[in-house]
C-alpha cells in the first residue's frame, strides 16, 4: 500500500486515524499502531511481517537484557546478537545474490569458472529501513543513551509506526519517545495543521512533480544509448529533482502522518539543493540515515580523531557503507565512494572553495551532486559512462517526448529546489488563498492518482 | 576539518519540528482536505452507479463487470455500439490506429453468449474457450458457433469465457438439461491459473462466493459477483485514465502504455498491431506440455460425465502474420510452432484435433494480397473473416455430413468489412 493509493487514503488511514483516536490508554494506542502498521506492511507481502515481528522481538529481548545485567559480558551478548542477526537478514535478503555474482564475475577474471546458482530471493520492502530502526535502538540502549523500554507494544509501534516503516525517516527511538510516552494524553487537534499541511506538500511533491519528472523521463532512460546531450541533460536533471521530490515528498507525508497521530517524526531533508558544499550537502540530505551514518560507523570507526590518512579512511569507509545500503549494486557503491573522494576532497582544498561567490558554491555543489545521480541511477557501469560521456560531449538528437512539459516541470522543481523555504521552515499558518491553492492542488493530486498508475515511491527499493 | 566537524556535531537539521502551541481551532486546511478526499470517495460512489455503458469503448467491459455465476458475463444484457475499436488500439494508446466497427454483443440466462434461451434444438456440441470462442470484437452473427450454427443447421452452445473449462461445462450439464454429447476446446494460448484450479472451482467456489453464500443463502454467488464487480470497475478511474491517456500523446506526456503493443507495416502497406507478450512468446520455444496434460486431465474427466472431448488449436495473430510483415525478415526467427508438438501430444492421447494453423496462415495470405485480414488491424482477436474460416474447417472435420454441404475451400469468398 502506498501513500498516494486510494486504499490509504479511503480506507486505511481514516480507519487508522479514528480508531486510535477513539482508544483512550497508552496500551491500546500501541497495539493499534502495531496492528497497523502489520497490516500496511502485509499489503507487500504478509509473508514478512514474521520478519519484521522477529527481527522486533529480538531487539527487544536485548534491550530488557541492558535493563536487568550491568556485567559488561552479557550486555555486549545483548549488543552483538541483535545486530548479528539483523544484519545477517540484511545480508542474505539483500546481498547474497550481489555477492554470488561478484564471486562468478571476479572468477571469471581470474580465470576459474565458479558459476552459482542465484538465490530466488524476493527484497523484503523497507527492511533496510526497519533493520536500522532495531539497531539504533540496541546501540543506543547499550550506551545508555537511552532508557530501554519495557513495555513490548511500544517498542513495537515504534518499529511497525507504518508512516515510517518501509522508507523511513529512520527515526531514532529517542527521537520519538517522549511522544510515545505521552500519546495517550496527546490532544487530537494539537498537531492537525501541521498534519495536514505536511502531508498535503508531500502528495504535492510526490504526485505532481516527482512523478510527472518521472514519466517523462523513465523511458527516455530505458534507451539511453540513443539520447541527445540535451536529453541527457534533461533527463539528468530531471533525475535530480523526481528523486529529491520522491524521496522528500514521502517524509514530508510521513512527518504529516505522525502528527496526525501526535508523534513529532524529525527532518530528513533540508533544502539539500541549496548546499554550498559537499559536507553541507551531507548535512541537508537524508539527515536521518547520514547521522546513523555518522554516530554507529564514522565515529566507532574513529571519526576525526587520529592522523589525516586514519580520518580519510574513516570517512571512504563510511560512504562506501552508506553507498552499499542504498543496494546491492557496485554502481551504489561507487557512488558512496564519489562522495567519500569529495568528503576528502573538501576537507583538504575546502578553504579555497569556501572563497568562491555564493553562487558559484551552490551551483558547484548541485553539478558534483548531479555527476553523482548518473552513477545511482545507472544499473551498470557502461550505462554511467554512456550517460556522462552524452552529457560532456556534444551528440545531435531529436528531442526526447515530452521535453517541453519536462522543461516546465524542471523550472518549477528547481524553483521550489534552490529559492524557496523547506517544509520545514514554513509557519503552516495558511491564508485563504494560499488553502485554496493547497487544495486544488490535492485535487489535482488525487486525481492522477486515480487516473494515472500508482507510482512506487524511490525509496522502497532501498 | 570542516568536513568532519560537519559530520561529528549533531546535525542541526535532525532537529525535532518544532512544537507548536496548542491550538484549538482547526484550520481551514485540515477541514477542507479530509472532506476533498471524502468528496472524491462519494464522487467515486455516485459514478459507480451510473448506467457503466457510458463508459465503455466496446462490449467486454461492459459485459464482464457483473459477472453471472460460472460465467464472466453479466446474464441477459445486451450491448450495442456502432463505433467500437479494438482492444490493442486501447491498450497501447494508439488511436491513430482505431479501425471502427459496430457490435452487438448479447448474452442468455446463464451469462454467455448465446442467443436467448430456450434453444431451438439439441445441443450439438458444447464450445468452450476464451474471448477467441466468446466473439470479442465481432457481432453475435459472427461468433465460431453463430457461424457454425448457420453452416450445418445445427444448434452449438457457445461457453466461451471462464478458463475453468470442467467447471463450466459440469454447470451448464445441469442448467442446459445435457446428458451427453461432445465438448469442443477452442484452445488459443497456454495454461492459466483457473485452469489449475479446475478440479476444485466447481465443488467449492471461491472464499467470498462461500462467504457471500453464507450470509445471503441461495443468491450468495450471485450478490458475491455483484459485490465484486461493484467494488471493482471504478467508472471514475475510466474516466480519468482516458484523460490521462489523452495527455500521454508523446507530445504532453510520452506514451507509456505503447510499449504494449508493436505496430508493424504487413506487404500490403497496412499497419498492424501485435500484442507484445505474444510476440515474444512466440520467439522462445515452448512445449505446451502443461496444455496438454490439462486437456488430457479434461478428457478423462469429462468422458466420466458422458462428454467427448475435441479440441481446436487457434494461433495467435504473430504467428499467423509475421512471415507477412513488410519487415519481417528482420525478425528474431519464431520458435517451432508449439500446437504442432501439442497436436501430436493430444492426438497421441487419442483426442480430436484440429489445428487451424495451416489454414489460417494459408488464407491470411492469400487475403493480405488484397488488404484483407482475418485478424483485426487494432485488436488480438479474429475478426469474422477468422472465424468464417475456422468455422468452415470445424465443419469440415466434424460435421461433414450436416446439410450435406460439398467440402470447399476454407478461404472462398470470405471479405473484411472494415469501417476506418
Amino acid at each position: 500500500m502506498l501513500f498516494n493509493s486510494l486504499l490509504f487514503l479511503y480506507v486505511f488511514l481514516p480507519v487508522a486515524y479514528f480508531v486510535f483516536w477513539r482508544l483512550r490508554t497508552k496500551s491500546a494506542r500501541y497495539v493499534w499502531l502495531t496492528v497497523t502498521g502489520y497490516i500496511f506492511y502485509s499489503f507487500w507481502n504478509y509473508k514478512f511481517c514474521a520478519l519484521l515481528a522477529f527481527s522486533t522481538i529480538v531487539s527487544y529481548a536485548a534491550g530488557l537484557g541492558f535493563l536487568r545485567w550491568t556485567d559488561a559480558r552479557r550486555r555486549t551478548l545483548c549488543l552483538i546478537l541483535p545486530i548479528v542477526s539483523d544484519l545477517a537478514i540484511l545480508a542474505f535478503f539483500k546481498y547474497a545474490n550481489f555477492g554470488l555474482e561478484t564471486l562468478a564475475e571476479l572468477s571469471r577474471w581470474t580465470g576459474h569458472s565458479f558459476q552459482p546458482g542465484l538465490l530466488q530471493i524476493v527484497l523484503p520492502v523497507g527492511i533496510s529501513f526497519y533493520t536500522f530502526h532495531n539497531i539504533s535502538y540496541v546501540v543506543d540502549s547499550y550506551r545508555g543513551t537511552i532508557k530501554p523500554t519495557r513495555n513490548f507494544w511500544e517498542y513495537a509501534c515504534y518499529v511497525s509506526l507504518f508512516s515510517q516503516l518501509v522508507a523511513g525517516p529512520i527515526v531514532r527511538f529517542r527521537q520519538i519517545e517522549a511522544d510515545l510516552d505521552r500519546i495517550d494524553t496527546t490532544d487530537r487537534t494539537q498537531y492537525l495543521r501541521e498534519g495536514w499541511s505536511f502531508f498535503v506538500i508531500g502528495m504535492i511533491q510526490k504526485v505532481l512533480v516527482a512523478d510527472t519528472i518521472a514519466v517523462i523521463i523513465n523511458p527516455a532512460l530505458a534507451h539511453y544509448e540513443t539520447l541527445s546531450t540535451v536529453d541527457s541533460w534533461l533527463c539528468m536533471l530531471g533525475y535530480a529533482y523526481q528523486l529529491y521530490f520522491d524521496f522528500a515528498g514521502y517524509s514530508h507525508m510521513a512527518v504529516g502522518l505522525g502528527f496526525l497521530f501526535g508523534l513529532r517524526i524529525p527532518q530528513n531533508f533540508n533544502s539539500p539543493y541549496k548546499a554550498l558544499n559537499i559536507a553541507d550537502f551531507w548535512r541537508r540530505w537524508h539527515i536521518s540515515l547520514t547521522s546513523c551514518l555518522r554516530d554507529y560507523i564514522y565515529i566507532p570507526l574513529g571519526g576525526n580523531r587520529g592522523p589525516g590518512w586514519e580520518v580519510t579512511r574513516n570517512i571512504l569507509i563510511t560512504l562506501l557503507i552508506g553507498g552499499l545500503w542504498h543496494g546491492a549494486r557496485w554502481t551504489f557503491v561507487c557512488w558512496g565512494f564519489y562522495h567519500g573522494l569529495l568528503l576528502v576532497a573538501y576537507r583538504a582544498w575546502g578553504r579555497h572553495w569556501d572563497r568562491l561567490p555564493v553562487p558559484a558554491r551552490r551551483i558547484g555543489t548541485f553539478l558534483l551532486v548531479l555527476i553523482g545521480w548518473v552513477l545511482f541511477r545507472s544499473d551498470t557501469f557502461g550505462m554511467a559512462v554512456t550517460i556522462l560521456r552524452k552529457m560532456l560531449f556534444f551528440e545531435s538528437g531529436q528531442l526526447l517526448a515530452g521535453a517541453w512539459t519536462l522543461v516546465a516541470c524542471l523550472t518549477v522543481a528547481g524553483f521550489l529546489a534552490h529559492a524557496c523555504r523547506n517544509a520545514f521552515e514554513l509557519q503552516h499558518r495558511w491564508r485563504v488563498p494560499q488553502t485554496v491553492a493547497l487544495s486544488s492542488l490535492f485535487v489535482l493530486c488525487l486525481l492522477e492518482i486515480t487516473g494515472a498508475r500508482p507510482s512506487p515511491f524511490l525509496y522502497f527499493q532501498f | 576539518m570542516a568536513t568532519i566537524e560537519l559530520i561529528e556535531t549533531e546535525i542541526p537539521a535532525t532537529r525535532l519540528s518544532k512544537t507548536v502551541a496548542v491550538e484549538r481551532k482547526t484550520d481551514p486546511l485540515s477541514w477542507l482536505l479530509p472532506r476533498i478526499i471524502g468528496l472524491l470517495l462519494v464522487t467515486d460512489i455516485l459514478f459507480r452507479f451510473l448506467p457503466f455503458d457510458l463508459f465503455c469503448f466496446r462490449a467486454w467491459e461492459y459485459m464482464t463487470r457483473y459477472q453471472e455465476p460460472g460465467a464472466i458475463f453479466q446474464a441477459n444484457a445486451q450491448f450495442q455500439r456502432d463505433r467500437t475499436y479494438g482492444n490493442l488500439a486501447n491498450i497501447a494508446n494508439l488511436p491513430q490506429w482505431r479501425q471502427y466497427r459496430p457490435q452487438q454483443f448479447t448474452t442468455d440466462a446463464h451469462g454467455f453468449r448465446n442467443p436467448p434461451l430456450p434453444m431451438d434444438g439439441p445441443v450439438a456440441a458444447l464450445f468452450v474457450g476464451d474471448s477467441f470462442l466468446a466473439g470479442d470484437a465481432v457481432s453475435d452473427g459472427d461468433t465460431l458457433t453463430a457461424q457454425l450454427s448457420a453452416l450445418t443447421g445445427l444448434q452449438f452452445y457457445n461457453a466461451g469465457g471462464p478458463y475453468a473449462y470442467a467447471t463450466t461445462v459440469r454447470l451448464l450439464k445441469g442448467k442446459l438439461g445435457l446428458k451427453r454429447g461432445r465438448v469442443i476446446v477452442v484452445q488459443t494460448q497456454g495454461v492459466s491459473g483457473p485452469m489449475l484450479r479446475d478440479a476444485e472451482l466447481g465443488t467449492r467456489g471461491s472464499w467470498r462466493a462461500r462467504m457471500f453464500r453464507a450470509l445471503t443463502g441461495a443468491h450468495g454467488d450471485r450478490v458475491e459477483s455483484w459485490v465484486r464487480g461493484w467494488l471493482r470497475v471504478s467508472p471514475l478511474r475510466v474516466v480519468l485514465q482516458k484523460g490521462y491517456m489523452a495527455l500521454s500523446n508523446d507530445r504532453i506526456l510520452p506514451n507509456v502504455y505503447a510499449d504494449k503493443a508493436i505496430a508493424r507495416q504487413l506487404r500490403s502497406g497496412d499497419t498492424m498491431l501485435f500484442y507484445r507478450p505474444e510476440v515474444e512468446a512466440c520467439r522462445v520455444r515452448r512445449d505446451m506440455a502443461d496444455v496438454a496434460e490439462y486437456l488430457t486431465w479434461l478428457a478423462i474427466a469429462l468422458k466420466q460425465e458422458g462428454f467427448d472431448l475435441a479440441v481446436v488449436l487457434v494461433p495467435n495473430k504473430y504467428s499467423v502474420y509475421h512471415s507477412l510483415l513488410a519487415d519481417g525478415i528482420n525478425d528474431p526467427p519464431l520458435a517451432r510452432h508449439p500446437y504442432a508438438q501439442l497436436e501430436e501430444r493430444l492426438t497421441s492421447s487419442g483426442l480430436d484435433v484440429l489445428n487451424l494453423t495451416p489454414q489460417l496462415q494459408a488464407c491470411a495470405a492469400r487475403q493480405a494480397e488484397a488488404g484483407q485480414y482475418l485478424y483485426w488491424l487494432d485488436d488480438t482477436h479474429w475478426n469474422r473473416d477468422g472465424i468464417t474460416v475456422a468455422a468452415r474447417s470445424i465443419q469440415q472435420a466434424w460435421f461433414p455430413s450436416e446439410n450435406a454441404q460439398p467440402a470447399r475451400d476454407v478461404c472462398a469468398d470470405v471479405s473484411t468489412r472494415v469501417v476506418k
